[in-house]
Formats: structure tokens, sequence, C-alpha cells
């Protein structure tokens, strides 16, 4: 049951998204979240629409997989759009419903679709970012693109250390719950019925074993680390080395044009819709 | 209450790209009184047989019967029927220090009785835990107010196993009990688990990957491989196929590989256990 929550949900085929660098793959994310909060207009999410569609066909993940990414901030979307629809207002707008305190308009119920729409695009783009690249090769553009901060003394590598080993460990982590989830149950314990607080006490002979366990853990990673000499960043070299590729030189167009496309859009559309 | 399995067949993640056939077409009867062990190697279906045996696993395919209740039943009456089966069929998980959680080791082992016994009173309880306390050998009175995590790694897994039994079940379940324990824990625990096994369980099936820790203890054995069972029998007919278990990736006993050995010069017949070897042994030595 706990496994099927997404996370760091790694689709494992070869594709050409796949094998792009880290880095241009977070640069680039941010370029078309940018680019999402710049569209004015309908048109110009048809433009970061088509962007994305290239993104997915390009990435080998069915776009089923790629949706999915929407469930988990769906109740996010849902309350947006209600809260825009009921209380947004603009000039000179037109009623289309009105009953109570509750009142809808052409362009409440424009805006309201409008905003939702731009948290859809602004998951999916990001799930495809999550769906292509390991965590770890994450955490390497993370790493990568911060090293300038090295010169403020910032501590880059221990951060992205610490990322990386908060990533390693939510599989074990969730392994290790579902053990104990099983454990308890054996002796008895129901998750299911009760009222809350009775189900939020239920919680207990979870979590103590689980925060234990997760200190332990980290009492024996810490170990092995010295027990192997690790002392951080300074003189520390990568097996892997990142490398900008072809493959990131054609997505930079993409990018490009994209951007000119809404901006385009942006200047000489003058249709609110 | 007898365990009977029919071509029980089980997939993690059933449906997606990364679906795994854990268990494949399982049949097996564990009859009642019996010292059960289910062996194999790492993934070979054994932890998640096991797990059917109480209902953890939901039935997939193929039926389950424990005892009067039908398992691969999926209608309201089974489903108000789990927490019985779960009190009948006690299970012991692999390390079950990590589930130690309550303040003090009384707590810990009291936990499975209020949850199983809902009505019954703290006198009922204060004895249920004395008993499962001491049943596992350590002194109540000493014990019963101190927090399980200032015990040390033998006597935390002994409050684990209290924990399990104080609910008192007619099967008793246990994953590898002796893991991580050494040579005279690992003893003791066996002579406690054969203790339990004469007293209140009546059947005891245990999970291992150490043929000589089966050979010792064990009435009968399932091995499996690959979620598929490979043979069924006293360890004495499981060993002396010293192939069939060393395809399956396992050890066969070192007895079996002396009784291999000294085929030729005299003929022993033992059940593989270091002590009846060691004497057919010098019988037949005496004989020649």
């Amino acid at each position: 049951m706990i496994k099927d929550v997404a996370f760091g949900q790694y689709y494992p085929v070869a594709s050409f998204v796949h094998k792009m660098d880290p880095r241009a793959k977070i640069l680039y994310l941010t370029a078309y979240i940018v680019l999402i909060f710049i569209v004015k207009n309908f048109y110009g999410f048809a433009v970061c629409a088509a962007f994305l569609a290239l993104a997915v066909i390009f990435s080998r993940v069915p776009i089923l997989k790629v949706l999915r990414s929407v469930r988990a901030i769906i109740f996010i979307i849902i309350v947006t759009f209600l809260i825009n629809l009921f209380l947004h207002r603009e000039d000179q707008d037109v009623v289309i419903f009105n009953w109570w305190i509750f009142t809808i308009t052409y362009g409440s119920l424009r805006f309201a679709l409008f905003m939702a729409l731009r948290l859809v695009m602004l998951i999916l783009g990001s799930s495809i970012l999550t769906l292509t690249t390991t965590p770890v090769s994450l955490t390497d553009g993370i790493e990568s693109l911060m090293s300038p901060l090295k010169i403020v003394r910032f501590p880059v590598h221990e951060l992205a250390l610490v990322m990386s080993i908060a990533l390693r460990f939510i599989p074990t982590l969730m392994e290790e719950t579902e053990r104990i989830i099983s454990a308890q149950k054996a002796r008895g314990a129901d998750f299911e019925s009760g009222n809350l607080v009775s189900r939020v006490k239920a919680l207990i002979p979870i979590l103590i074993p689980l925060i234990i366990s997760a200190f332990r853990r980290a009492d024996e990673l810490g170990d092995a680390m010295e027990a192997r000499c690790y002392t951080g960043s300074k003189v520390r070299t990568k097996y892997k080395k990142l490398k900008l590729g072809v493959n990131d030189v054609i997505a930079l167009f993409f990018v490009l044009a994209a951007f000119a496309g809404v901006i385009v859009l942006n200047v000489y559309t003058t249709a609110i819709i | 209450m007898d365990v009977v399995a029919r071509e029980l067949t089980y997939h993690y993640n059933k449906g997606a790209k990364f679906a795994v056939l854990a268990l494949d077409d399982v049949s097996l009867n564990i009859a009642e009184g019996e010292f059960f062990g289910v062996i194999g190697h790492t993934g070979s279906g054994k932890s998640t047989f096991i797990q059917h045996l109480n209902a953890l696993i939901p039935v997939e395919k193929g039926s389950l019967i424990v005892g009067s209740y039908d398992l691969s039943k999926r209608d309201k009456k089974t489903k108000k029927s789990l927490p019985e089966v779960r009190k009948k069929v006690g299970m012991v998980f692999q390390y079950p220090e990590y589930q130690l959680f309550a303040e003090t080791v009384y707590d810990d082992v009291a936990f499975g009785i209020k949850n199983f016994y809902k009505s019954a009173d703290k006198s009922i309880i204060d004895q249920k835990v004395r008993k499962a306390i001491e049943t596992v050998g350590l002194n109540y009175d000493e014990i019963k107010g101190k927090s399980p995590f200032t015990l040390s790694g033998g006597q935390k897994r002994r409050v684990a196993i209290a924990g399990v039994i104080a609910v008192e079940p007619e099967i008793l379940v246990l994953d590898e009990p002796c893991a991580g324990l050494d040579p005279q824990g690992k003893t003791k625990l066996w002579k406690l688990l054969h203790d339990i096994h004469k007293t209140t369980a009546k059947t005891v099936i245990i999970v291992s990957h150490d043929m000589n820790d089966v050979a010792e203890q064990c009435s009968k054995a399932a091995m499996f491989d690959n979620g598929k069972i490979v043979a069924v029998g006293t360890p004495k007919e499981l060993f002396s196929n010293v192939k069939l278990i060393e395809n399956a990736g396992l050890e066969v006993p070192v007895t079996c590989y002396l009784t291999d050995e000294l085929k030729e010069l005299v003929d022993i017949d033992s059940d593989f256990k270091t002590s009846s070897f060691a004497k057919a042994f010098a019988d037949a030595v005496k004989n020649r």
C-alpha cells in the first residue's frame, strides 16, 4: 500500500531526455517554470503544452505515468480553482451564476481555469524531470549548479550529500515502515477503525520503532563513513563526470523556441482568452 | 489447526511493469503439532508464504485454509474473522526487537493482549503478561518496569517474542528467529521454542536458511525455490538428496557431507542431527 506512493519515481528507459545532462534538465525546467508564469493567455499555454508534449514523447515515459503526478496535488488544484471561481472579480464582468453568496462571473471562471491550468502544467513539467533523472544524478546536477556558492563558503557538497542520503533512505524507510506495520498488525493493531484520536494513537507503535531505527541507521552510516575516512568536499573527485552533449543543445533550441512563441503571443494577442 | 494451501500464487506490484512473481502454484499441508521448517534462499518466496498464514497478505489466486478459516474468501464474514485469525496465528518477524515501541516491557508485551482480548480486565492481562515473560526466560518482576530500549539485544528479542506468545496463538510462525544471535543465545532460543511448542502453541513454523538448524530442530520442512515448493518431507528425507538442496541455492547440513564422504567406508544411517550422526558413526565404526 505504501509502495503506491509515487516518489523517486524514476522510470528506467533509454531515451533522448534520459540521456540529457541533469544540469541542463534542471535549467530548462526552471526556464519552463518561468515561462508558465509569464504566459498571459491560453494561446501561450498551447505553446507550453506543445513543448511539454514533445518532452513527454522524447522521454518515452507513458503519458499516464506523467499524468499520475497531478493526482498528488489534485486537492490543491481543486481548492485553488474553487477559491478563484468564487472570489476573483474583474471590472465590467458578466455574471453567469449567482446564488446566495456564491457568484461566478465570466472573468472569474476564466481566471480560475487559467490558474488551475498553470498548476497542472507546473507539476507535469517537474514530473518529467523526476521521471527521467535518477535521484543520484539529480543531486549531482544540483551540486554542480550550486558550486559557484562555494566562493562564499556555502557547504554545497555537504548539502548535496545530505540530499542524496535522504533520497537514498526513503525506500529503505518505506520498507521498514511496511514491515513494522505488518508486525503490529500481526499483534492485533487496528489502523482502520475508530475515531480520529484513536487512529492517531494507533500510529505510535509504528512511529516510535521507525524513528528509533532511523537513528540507528544514521549512527551506522556515520560510523561506516568515518571508517572509510570520509572527510567531505575538498579533495573528492567524481566517478561520473557531468558532460553537456548534443541532446542538451538540441533541447535548448526547443526551450528558446517555446520562449519566443510565448513572448510573441503575449505581445501580439489582444484577446484575453 | 491445520494449514492447507492449494495452488497459492502471488505477485508483488501486480499489474505494474515491474511485477514480481513471489509465489508460484504453492500447495502445502502443515499438520497440527509439527515443528515445521520453511527453507529457501533469500527471495525464494518463503516470507511471502508465511505472511499469507495470518492474512497480512491477501490471497491473490488459489486457496488457503487455516484451521476453520478460509482465507481465500473475500466476503464480509472472512474480513470480520481476521482479528481472530491473527490471534490464533502468531507471527514473529525477522529482527522482532525492531517492533518494540512501548515505554515499559510490560506495556509492550500487553499490546497484543489488549488488542485481541478487548474486554480482559487488568488481573487477567497481568497474569498473561507474567506468563509470557516467564516463558521466554526473563524475570517478570525485574524487567516489567524497564524500558525495552535499555535491554540487551537477546533480551529485546525475547521480549518481542513474549509480546506474540502472550496472545497464546495456536500456530506460532517465526521468520529467521535466530538471525544475529550468538551461539549461546541461539541454543537458548531453540530450547525456548521447543518449550513453547510443548506448552502453548500446538504448531510452530520456522523460516530459516540455516540447514543445520532445520536438521537439528524441525520435524518436517518444505523447501522453496523461485516461488515454488521443490521438496517437502522430514529433514532426513530432504537432506538425503544433496543435489536438490544445492540446486535451490542452499547448503546442506555438515552431517550430509560427512555421510556422503564416508559412504564408501562405512554405512551410516542418521537423520543428520549432529548427535544422532555421531552415534551412528560410532556404531558403524564399532561394528566394522
